[in-house]
């Protein structure tokens, strides 16, 4: 086996399975197999976490050590007991050998004893194990349950601008994947874990007693086959692998998650397959890391495997070597009866110790990524807030990039929004017309320039004085699975009839009367879906309810079908009274005699004033101006004395 | 016996055969890891001699012997179970790669309608969770059950030769844990039903209050979402901690019987000895052997949760293989021609609320049709059932004068080019993203597509051009953009039916009109229903349908419903005083 010349050693010749494996063929160097498995497929990049996988989760958890430190001690008790059966058969087995000639001559009550001992030691064992397990259990849901809210509670403290479009992916994958993987770990395998290690470390404690040299050649095949299978895992090639297969598992689980979500495009579209193609191709290349790893680490599994059932191999010779020393006969066979006992019973829990070694590495990558978002950076409060004595909005030289942007979404804007006032802002999308709304609100920090609230610095105002002064109604609305009622209250004091008057001045009232249960009907994911309209309908409600000082409108009425646009527009004009209102706005008309107008485009202002003055100073607003009549007069239907038609109607 | 078979076909993705070889290698090297218990029989025997035959010597040639079969055995196994570890790894995922591309094939057969009855998440678990759960355990259950019989059969075999009641005892407590097995498993799998919807509404209301965030704390509601989110993680908490309690203490139970079969032993052989009426070679060998037959079967006690975990997973893989496609009746005629209509159709989503009652209504080949109706009047319901996404509880969809229900729901489909509201673009290029259309398009069509659907200026703008990467982590279009690039598409597929979202009001006016222009050229000439959100944009329709509660109220031209229909001309009514509404 294994000798020179077979292909194991010239990796050019070696049988390729997947993509990853054939690329560390080519160039071992391109492909970071540094470290531990665990830090190379973990997202971050920071190194010095500190303590990672079980202890990190211990130190997040905080009080559940005592717990754990106790069931484990009733699993060492427990593996403690567990080697009582072997001790009953080798002293039943030499009273029988004593009696050998004659076996009624056995002490009836040494026989009776071996029989109740083992019969203990089943019932103890086993009820030693289940304390030891349902203290396991309680502890682990409890860190679970405490690692689950410090994640949600640090979302609450985490500034908004962090939660980009990529990153509520990975926090979803976070959040529900990564905890749910450390709850696999600590609940089934951590008292298993400790019932392995301990065995074999108690048995061979117990047989040092017994004969020194024995016992150490007891623990020789443990110590060898972790040696052994250490060495074969910890070489580049098999951290290679190894991460190659966590992240093609990443990677396939990406695929099928588009795969389901695009389905109905796959279905009209793509009879040809190139998106099973895809899904076909990473399922394939996952698949191949698999069988990568396997082949690779198969030399140090096989070994592991055949030199962790050696004990015997061991103890014959040494009996051997024993009985040239001078053992008397009777002191050889009591020691060959106990020693092969013992040996033989620690064979399953060694093995089990394996199982558990290589899960534990596996929760590390997800420890660290929930660590990563324990450490993301929170929203300072201010240290001497102050309370705004206005509602004007003002931004001086404000500019604002995305990560990873190569220009400013916002370019050192400054503009006034005064109390009492509407302001549209409109231009092409990608102007900046939403990041500035988002700033206004403090959703974003600027990196540059000041926003004000009544001569006060957004910054130095306490979030929850913030979040009372402003409201907002978003493009894409956030409907939280509960009731109608719960979604447009939000938690405030209002009555049910202020509800019913916000839904009826959002146009939203026939629509929620017309659900199964009115009001209580559960709307959101699980429940009565709303078309996107009635959802943007039911987010303008939750801000007529709440009337809020300052007013941030993105888009608010997108989505609104003939019937209900203009008495939205009509209630949202009332709600604007006496209010500091943004209207972030698509359809000019909309915002036409708006008291200003602001004309964004590449991050910039390039024109305000009204829409008169507009039109005679900035080019680019009457190109929108025009385009938006345009747009009027279009129709579907599009022949050309159709067209006709329209125009003379517009 | 069935539930046995259908149990091992859902721990193998339904094809245990391939699971033979897998379980031939497991069974020998399971033997061949028996041999040193054997040979142990076999040197305390030797070791023995010196003892019970005074004045004997020590046979050290014969231990030597013992110690050469070891050796070999130690060779053996390491290839035996060298073999097994590459089998039971490689192996399972070869299976499993199998079933997962059946599975991808499986759901893009499925009838539409079961997409929007099941939801993403729910295919997306079964994808991800459910066969690496199989994966992991599947193989490890089976091979273990594999050598527990094995194992007690050759046992019961060799050692019954030796004494049949002592081997009786031995045996005696297995069947008495069997109870105990099916307790177990019963009752995880009855708690595990509590367990996964915990874990599905802790997983759906993190995602939400990680997603919403922003909303909850601008309204102060992120504290008290906040302890409906901690009860979701209590419910979860004392549902995985049923789970435990429900499978624990039997297994362990169970675990404890077995071991009482080596008292059980002892008692029986102490009792036998005392009466002189055994061998006491043959009770030697039994305390020796007996500890190491019950192995296996309490390590099984170990998996008891993850068994019916993997079962239950199992079970989900199967019923997704299995999933209803719709029936394509016998004797169907071909269609003739691409026109559609709707005769008298009735139909409710799952059981629901009516969707639709008794409409009729043409969509005329090569004329375009316009569906207008306040939100919920089954206007959407209207497209779905003309692309067969689902069939009608009553009346008959028509396709080319063929009833849809003979017809494959795929071919169908293929005469159809759907742009959805909510674009969907895949990772990938832009170019691949059009290609989707046609698979075999050239570049030159690719890009013909995107000049038609307005998209080629763009396109050509993006860093990469048609080959800048979109989707998931890419996505740098805008809504306009996205929706275009979806027009490409439908444009590239060519088909003779077009359904069409017309919601281009999230748009600002430059992509608005780009998008119109891009329709305009997509509908020339085809069979095409739009559901309009702007009245204005399809005056000009060739037939306008008004639908409200499901029902068609009227339909004509936009003069004709002017002056007849009252609900048509509230909708043109209201839209018109909208756009000319301005705030402040």
């Amino acid at each position: 086996m294994g000798t020179r010349g077979r292909k194991g050693f010239r990796p050019a010749l070696r049988e390729v399975f997947s993509e990853a494996q054939r690329a560390y063929y080519e160039d071992p160097g391109a492909v970071d197999a540094s470290g531990t498995v665990a830090q190379a497929v973990a997202a971050g990049p920071d190194g010095n976490r500190g303590r990672s996988g079980l202890a990190r989760l211990l130190e997040i958890a905080g009080g559940q050590r005592a717990a754990v430190a106790a069931s484990c001690a009733l699993a060492v008790a427990a593996s403690l007991v567990r080697i009582v059966p072997y001790l009953a058969t080798y002293a039943f087995a030499s009273e029988l050998v004593a009696c050998w000639w004659d076996t009624r001559a056995m002490d009836a009550r040494l026989v009776a004893g071996c029989a109740a001992a083992t019969l203990a030691a089943a019932v103890a064992g086993g009820a030693l194990s289940y304390a030891s397990a349902s203290l396991a259990h309680r502890a682990a849901f409890q860190i679970l349950l405490e690692v689950r809210m410090a994640l949600m509670e640090k979302l609450a403290r985490i500034p908004s601008s962090w939660f980009s479009h990529t990153r509520q992916g990975e926090l979803k994958k976070v959040v529900v994947d990564d905890v749910e993987r450390a709850e696999g770990f600590i609940a089934h395998s951590l008292p298993d874990a400790v019932t392995a290690v301990a065995t074999p470390l108690v048995a061979v404690a117990a047989m040092l007693l017994v004969d020194w040299r024995l016992a150490l050649l007891l623990a020789v095949p443990v110590v060898l086959s972790f040696a052994l299978l250490g060495a074969a895992l910890g070489r580049p090639e098999g951290t290679a692998c190894q991460v190659a297969m966590a992240r093609s598992a990443e990677a396939f689980s990406g695929t099928a998650v588009e795969y389901a979500h695009g389905m109905p495009v796959v279905k009209v579209f793509n009879r040809s397959l190139s998106a099973f193609g895809r899904f076909e191709r990473d399922a394939r290349e996952f698949a191949g890391n698999v069988r990568w790893a396997t082949e690779f680490n198969a030399r140090g599994m096989g070994l592991m495997y055949a030199v962790i059932g050696t004990q015997m191999l061991l103890i014959v010779p040494a009996l051997v070597a024993l009985a040239a020393a001078g053992e008397p006969a009777g002191s050889l066979l009591s020691k060959a009866l106990l020693f092969a006992l013992v040996g033989g019973g620690m064979k399953e829990p060694v093995l089990q110790m394996v199982v558990k070694a290589v899960d534990l590495n596996s929760i590390n990558a997800s420890v660290a990524r929930v660590d990563e978002v324990l450490a993301a950076p929170e929203v300072e409060e201010p240290a001497d807030p102050r309370v705004p004595a206005s509602h004007d909005v003002r931004f001086e030289g404000v500019s604002f990039s995305y990560d990873g942007a190569d220009r400013p979404a916002v370019d050192r804007v400054t503009a006034d929004f005064p109390q009492g006032t509407v302001t549209g802002i409109v231009g092409p999308s990608g102007g900046g017309k939403s990041t500035l709304a988002e700033l206004a609100l403090r959703l974003l920090d600027p990196q540059e320039g000041r926003v004000l609230i009544g001569g006060v610095d957004v910054r130095d105002i306490a979030s929850d004085e913030l979040y009372r002064a402003c409201s907002f109604v978003f493009q894409e609305s956030f409907i939280l699975s509960a009731t109608v009622e719960e979604n447009i209250r939000m938690g405030g004091s209002a009555t049910h009839d202020e509800v019913v008057a916000a839904a009826k001045a959002a146009q939203v009232h026939d629509v929620i009367e017309a659900l199964p249960r009115g009001y209580e009907t559960v709307i959101g994911e699980g429940g009565a879906s709303l078309s996107g309209g009635e959802r943007q309908r039911v987010a303008i409600a939750r801000v007529m309810l709440r009337d809020a000082p300052i007013v941030v409108l993105d888009e608010a009425t997108a989505y609104a079908d003939a019937e209900s646009e203009a008495r939205i527009q009509e209630a949202i004009a009332r709600l604007a009274r006496g209010k500091t209102v943004i209207v972030v706005a698509h359809r000019l008309k909309t915002v036409r005699r708006a008291d200003q107008l602001i004309v964004m485009d590449g991050g910039r202002v390039r024109g305000r004033g009204s829409h008169e003055e507009l039109m005679l100073t900035c080019p680019l607003y009457r190109e929108m101006v025009e385009a938006d009549e345009r747009r009027g007069r279009w129709s579907v239907g599009g022949r050309p004395q159709a067209a006709g038609r329209g125009r003379t109607n517009g | 016996m069935a539930d046995l078979r259908k149990s091992i076909e859902n721990l193998t993705f339904g094809s245990p055969g391939r699971l033979k070889g897998i379980i031939g290698w497991r069974v020998l090297d399971s033997l061949v890891s028996n041999v040193p218990s054997c040979v142990m029989v076999a040197a305390v025997w030797i070791v023995m001699q010196p003892v019970i035959r005074p004045g004997s010597a020590l046979d050290t040639g014969a231990l030597w012997a013992c110690a050469a079969v070891l050796a070999a055995q130690a060779a053996v196994s390491y290839l035996t179970s060298r073999r097994v570890y590459v089998l039971s790894c490689a192996g399972m995922a070869d299976v499993a790669l199998d079933a997962r591309l059946a599975a991808g094939e499986r759901l893009r057969r499925l009838p539409m309608g079961w997409f929007q009855e099941h939801g993403s998440g729910e295919v997306v678990s079964v994808l991800q969770r459910d066969f690496e759960s199989v994966m992991n355990y599947g193989w490890d259950i089976l091979s273990q059950m594999a050598t527990i019989a094995v194992r007690l059969i050759v046992a019961a075999a060799v050692l019954a030769a030796f004494d049949w009641r002592l081997t009786a005892a031995m045996l005696a407590s297995v069947p008495l844990a069997v109870p105990f097995l099916l307790a177990g498993m019963r009752g995880a799998g009855a708690s595990s039903a509590r367990l996964s919807r915990a874990q599905t509404e802790s997983a759906a209301r993190s995602i939400e209050y990680a997603g919403g965030i922003t909303t909850l704390r601008a309204f102060g509601y992120a504290g008290a979402r906040f302890d409906a989110l901690r009860e979701t993680f209590e419910e979860l908490r004392a549902a995985s901690l049923a789970r435990e309690s429900s499978a624990r203490p039997i297994a362990l139970a169970g675990r404890a019987i077995i071991m009482a079969g080596a008292a059980l032993v002892m008692a029986v052989g102490g009792a036998l000895a005392a009466a002189g009426a055994v061998d006491p070679f043959a009770l030697l060998a039994f305390l020796l052997m007996t500890l190491n037959v019950y192995e296996p079967i309490v390590t099984l006690f170990y998996y008891l949760a993850d068994w019916s975990g993997a079962q239950a997973a199992g079970g989900r893989i199967r019923s997704l293989m299995e999933a209803g496609e719709l029936p394509v009746s016998a004797g169907g005629d071909e269609p003739r021609g691409c026109g559609i209509e709707l005769e008298d159709v009735t139909f409710s989503y799952g059981g629901g609320a009516r969707a639709l009652g008794g409409a009729t209504l043409p969509l005329e080949e090569g004329r375009l049709t316009a569906l207008v109706g306040p939100s919920g009047s089954g206007k959407s319901t209207v497209c779905r059932l003309a692309a067969r996404f689902w069939d009608p509880d009553a009346g008959r969809v028509l396709l080319g004068g063929a009833d849809e229900r003979g017809l494959d729901p795929d071919e169908v489909l293929a005469r159809m080019a759907i742009v959805f509201q909510d674009v969907f673009l895949f990772q990938g290029t832009v170019a691949d993203n059009i290609r989707m259309g046609r698979a075999d398009a050239t570049d030159e069509e690719v890009r013909e597509a995107a000049r038609r659907a307005a998209a080629l200026d763009f396109i050509e703008a993006l860093p990469q051009g048609f080959d800048t990467p979109v989707g998931e982590g890419g996505s740098t279009l805008s809504g306009g953009e996205r929706q275009r690039v979806s027009i490409a598409r439908a444009l590239l597929k060519d088909a003779p039916v077009v359904l069409l979202d017309e919601a281009t009001s999230s748009l600002d006016a430059l992509n608005e009109v780009a998008v119109q222009s891009a329709i305009t050229e997509l509908v020339r000439g085809r069979t095409v229903a739009v559901i309009a959100h702007r009245l204005r944009s399809i005056r000009d329709a060739d037939r306008i349908v008004v639908m409200d509660g499901g029902r068609v109220v009227d339909q004509g031209t936009h003069g004709e419903l002017m002056g007849r229909c009252d609900l048509y001309r509230r909708l043109w009514e209201e839209q018109e005083r909208a756009e000319g509404w301005q705030i402040a």
